[in-house]
């Protein structure tokens, strides 16, 4: 059968898409406010030994400000779309994204509370309003997660109907905090609309590891995943265990989303569009779909990060905003063009 | 080599199967029939673990179903349920090769034992032209079989069915139990399904369980359990019984 040269082409594709994302990653390193042409990005990025002819302030740029912030932006982008996958497949629901626990109105709520708050204390390189958003997105995780428990196995309505119920509540606070505390407005609806900022090698190294171990750990269950989203009774008859695989994907990819959300804030519709937009084109098959989920996540945040950063010359725009107004057309086109084939 | 055991179970306080009791003999083919509600799917849901009973027990060749663990169960009893839609688009071949989940350690790819053995399922039951379409293109008659073909791939010993015939058209009907016959007879598969067409399963069973109310109200051969007595005590409906080499309902 051509099913080990299926195996290879898919490997050729991933490929592929890594080359990709990392001459664009690259090419986004030369734009900004500064421009650097691509040849001093190289030499400085491989340290070359002419790199001392090249401007400090560039290399300073370069090192200091826009790797950082680009591969930070890159490993959210894809930790948000293969969570996305995930959930897409363990909830068999195609609207399912990163924060269907509440981990998004969990962090904005820990984040505001942060806010205002605002002692000036900070752990590993986050500063109290990060800690305060994984804090309050963990526990909103949990309680969800308690909610939808019935007779011990966890309900997947229960879950989203939990889900949508904490948000609703969490939202309604914090707008009455917003009210009540004029002067943090702003920044709270920063925080909200999500922003790659303040990035710095420390979010980076914090978020590698626990990245590794949550990607590895959703990479090893493709097979199982197939079979949930075909019929959870199917998989369970077939010797999957359900139970275990929910339970321990809901926890590993809700703490991945309460890390994402709580380094850059909520950046919406990743999770939801670009799981969609590879399943189009690559198939269900989460042996290749998690994989360039995960490149193809981290693609698109880089792309609408450089937007946001250079679209308006010197303010930054929040790049929430950029995946939302990029992502919610293309995704409607998607839908209209493959209408009869949507996933 | 299946024993059930005086189970019960209810859904909250709704006790759906009440002190259910019988056996399964190795290569027998056995029909479930009963109104609706008599508690013949959540029965089967029973048999494969997907529901515990509240009391009772259940035993594969001698061992209780609590002992075994998912593959080891998924290895001996293979079950395709009710048409299930997934709006998830798989192809035809990769749906019939998760059969071979049991079989696989974690990051073990499928061998060539593994593809020959999902290529002489999809053969056996007459899907492997289907291989490359996916599951959302092709017909309700042909989906059944391709699970069917998915339960064969994980080599089992005992095949259960829930309504494999349901809203399939007659044709695909007669194929799907044929196909069920001649596994039961040429591999000695143990077959249990459900069924809501008494007459297709006196004709295609060994021996019917009829149900009543969550109760096995008889048990036996076509000839013993298909009788005017029984089908209006159970069914509430007079008929006439035409019997050939099976006896047939008639509806008067």
């Amino acid at each position: 059968m051509e099913y080990t040269k299926k195996r290879k082409a898919n490997s050729v594709k991933i490929i592929i898409l890594v080359v990709f994302l990392i001459m664009i990653a690259i090419f986004a390193v030369t734009q900004g406010s500064v421009k650097i042409p691509v040849s001093q990005v190289v030499k400085i990025i491989i340290h070359s030994k002419d790199a001392d002819q090249i401007k400090p302030s560039y290399i300073f740029i370069v090192n200091q400000v826009r790797l950082p912030r680009i591969i930070l932006s890159i490993l959210v982008g894809g930790v948000l779309s293969i969570i996305g996958t995930v959930f897409q497949a363990v909830f068999k629901n195609p609207m399912a994204d990163p924060y269907v626990m509440g981990v998004s109105s969990g962090a904005a709520f820990g984040a505001t509370m942060g806010i205002i708050f605002g002692f000036g204390i900070s752990i590993a390189g986050l500063g109290m309003v990060s800690i305060m958003a994984f804090v309050g997105a963990f526990s909103t995780m949990l309680l969800v997660y308690q909610l939808s428990k019935v007779g011990g196995r966890v309900s997947t309505t229960g879950i989203l109907l939990a889900g949508i119920v904490v948000n609703a509540i969490l939202s309604s606070v914090i707008s009455f905090v917003m009210l009540l505390n004029h002067n943090d407005i702003d920044k709270i609806v920063t925080w909200t609309m999500g922003s790659f900022n303040a990035s710095s090698w420390d979010h980076v190294k914090l978020f590698l590891i626990p990245m590794f171990v949550g990607v590895a750990y959703m990479l090893s269950l493709s097979r199982e995943l197939n079979t949930l989203a075909i019929s959870e009774n199917d998989a369970k008859n077939i010797g999957v265990n359900v139970e275990l695989i929910k339970k321990g994907t809901l926890v590993v990819a809700s703490m991945l989303a309460a890390l994402s959300v709580s380094v850059s804030g909520i950046i919406g519709f990743v999770g939801l569009i670009v799981p969609h937009l590879f399943r189009m084109i690559f198939g269900s098959d989460h042996r290749i779909l998690l994989p360039v989920s995960f490149i193809g996540g981290g693609l698109f945040m880089v792309i609408c990060d450089t937007m946001a950063r250079s679209l308006l010359g010197n303010m930054e725009i929040p790049v929430g905003i950029i995946t939302s107004i990029i992502g919610g057309p293309f995704f409607l086109m998607l839908l209209q063009r493959h209408k009869r084939k949507f996933i | 080599m299946y024993q059930i055991d005086q189970i019960d179970f209810s859904y909250g306080k709704e006790e759906v199967l009440k002190k259910v009791t019988f056996n399964i003999d190795k290569g027998s083919f056995v029909s479930v029939i009963g109104p609706n509600g008599s508690g013949k799917t959540t029965l089967l849901k029973n048999m494969c673990k997907l529901l515990d009973p509240g009391s009772g027990k259940i035993e594969l060749e001698q061992m209780p179903l609590e002992g075994f663990k998912p593959k080891q169960l998924a290895q001996k009893v293979a079950v395709v349920h009710q048409g299930a839609n997934s709006d998830f688009d798989f192809n035809v071949g990769e749906v019939v090769l998760m059969g071979r989940y049991p079989y696989l350690k974690r990051f073990q790819n499928e061998n060539t034992t593994d593809l020959d053995i999902a290529v002489k399922s999809m053969q056996q039951t007459q899907t492997y032209h289907l291989k490359d379409k996916t599951l959302l293109s092709i017909s309700g008659g042909e989906r059944q079989r391709v699970m069917i073909a998915r339960a064969l791939t994980q080599e089992p010993e005992v095949l259960l069915l829930d309504e494999p015939i349901s809203h399939l058209d007659i044709k695909y009907q007669m194929e799907i139990l044929k196909l069920c016959r001649d596994l039961n007879q040429s591999q000695n598969l143990t077959v249990f399904t459900t069924l809501h067409d008494i007459n297709l399963a006196s004709r295609f069973s060994k021996v019917i369980i009829m149900m009543k109310n969550g109760q096995v109200y008889k048990i036996g051969t076509p000839e013993e359990v298909i009788t005017v007595q029984n089908i209006k005590e159970v069914y509430d409906i007079d008929v006439e019984i035409v019997s050939n080499s099976y006896p047939m309902i008639h509806p008067i």
